[in-house]
């Protein structure tokens, strides 16, 4: 059978609009601002109550290193005004010194506070018991996942804030150096 | 040759085999090999000691023989002063607290 030239470019363009049409109407990729580390797609169906509980204890073990990291910035701070002070007592000005404390204080008052709402949700054990046992295994699993998300959360902005400040501190200290 | 002529010649023979018996001693041909015949170290003593040191004694210095420092001061200003300690310290702590979170394992 002989297929007309007509068919033959009508078939050629609904080929094209097919592989157009399949690039615009695609299904949207995940977005990586609400799920930084994909956590949804982590299959849990696979995941025993050992598992949970693994997370747990971990989860639990971190909230206190980076809480800790979190107090002891408190004497950093403390220091750091100290080191202003001086610099004004000796030469009048600390602008940079105290601009770059302004914004850390500020970015880290921000990340204290996520690291704050991670220890709520972490600190009602929501799924498990006294023990750390897991009782309710979908109240168990939205624990561990919430909790570890806003860890993450506050110690991604708490690590950027720090190396801002650390950059900050090292220009001024460049600056005093060869003043 | 007669036959005491071949006495004669073994005679010689025998005393030069003996000969070279007993200078061709392999020890004694190379100083530097060690012999194979241990023989004992020889020690000459050629004077008896005529003095005996008390090891016990205290040996007396002269003290005035020491020169003494002409000025003996005192460093008495700080090696580290409150600016430079607070920078330090300032420094270690945000290096401590950006290497704690950085140990942390986000993906338990």
């Amino acid at each position: 059978m002989k297929i007309s030239s007509f068919v033959k470019k009508a078939l050629t363009v609904a080929a094209i609009l097919i592989v157009v049409a399949t690039f615009f109407f695609q299904p949207a990729t995940v977005a990586y601002a609400d799920d930084p580390y994909l956590d949804s797609n982590v299959p849990s169906a696979g995941m025993t109550n050992k598992d949970i509980e693994y997370m747990n204890k971990h989860i639990l073990a971190w909230m206190k290193t980076q809480g800790q990291v979190f107090v002891d910035m408190h004497d950093t701070e403390i220091d750091f005004q100290a080191l202003i002070d001086l610099q004004i007592q000796k030469k009048g000005d600390a602008q940079a010194l105290e601009v770059a404390l302004d914004q850390f204080m500020t970015d880290f008052h921000i990340a204290w506070d996520i690291h704050n709402e991670a220890a709520k949700i972490i600190g009602t054990q929501w799924g498990f018991d006294a023990q750390g046992h897991v009782t309710n295994r979908e109240a168990a699993l939205k624990t561990v996942t919430d909790g570890r998300y806003y860890l993450r959360d506050a110690r991604f902005r708490m690590l950027e804030s720090l190396r801002m400040l650390k950059r900050d501190y090292a220009a001024w200290r460049y600056k005093h150096i060869h003043r | 040759m007669g036959l005491k002529q071949i006495d004669w010649v073994a005679a010689a023979l025998a005393l030069v085999l003996l000969a070279a018996c007993g200078t061709a001693d392999e020890d004694l041909a190379d100083p530097l090999k060690p012999p194979s015949v241990y023989r004992n170290p020889q020690v000459y003593v050629t004077r008896a000691p005529t003095q005996t040191v008390d090891l016990t004694a205290v040996a007396q210095v002269n003290a005035s023989a020491t020169p003494e420092p002409a000025a003996f001061q005192v460093f008495t200003e700080p090696l580290v002063d409150d600016e430079q300690f607070l920078m330090d310290r300032i420094q270690s702590m945000l290096d401590e607290a950006e290497r704690e979170l950085n140990q942390i394992d986000i993906n338990p």
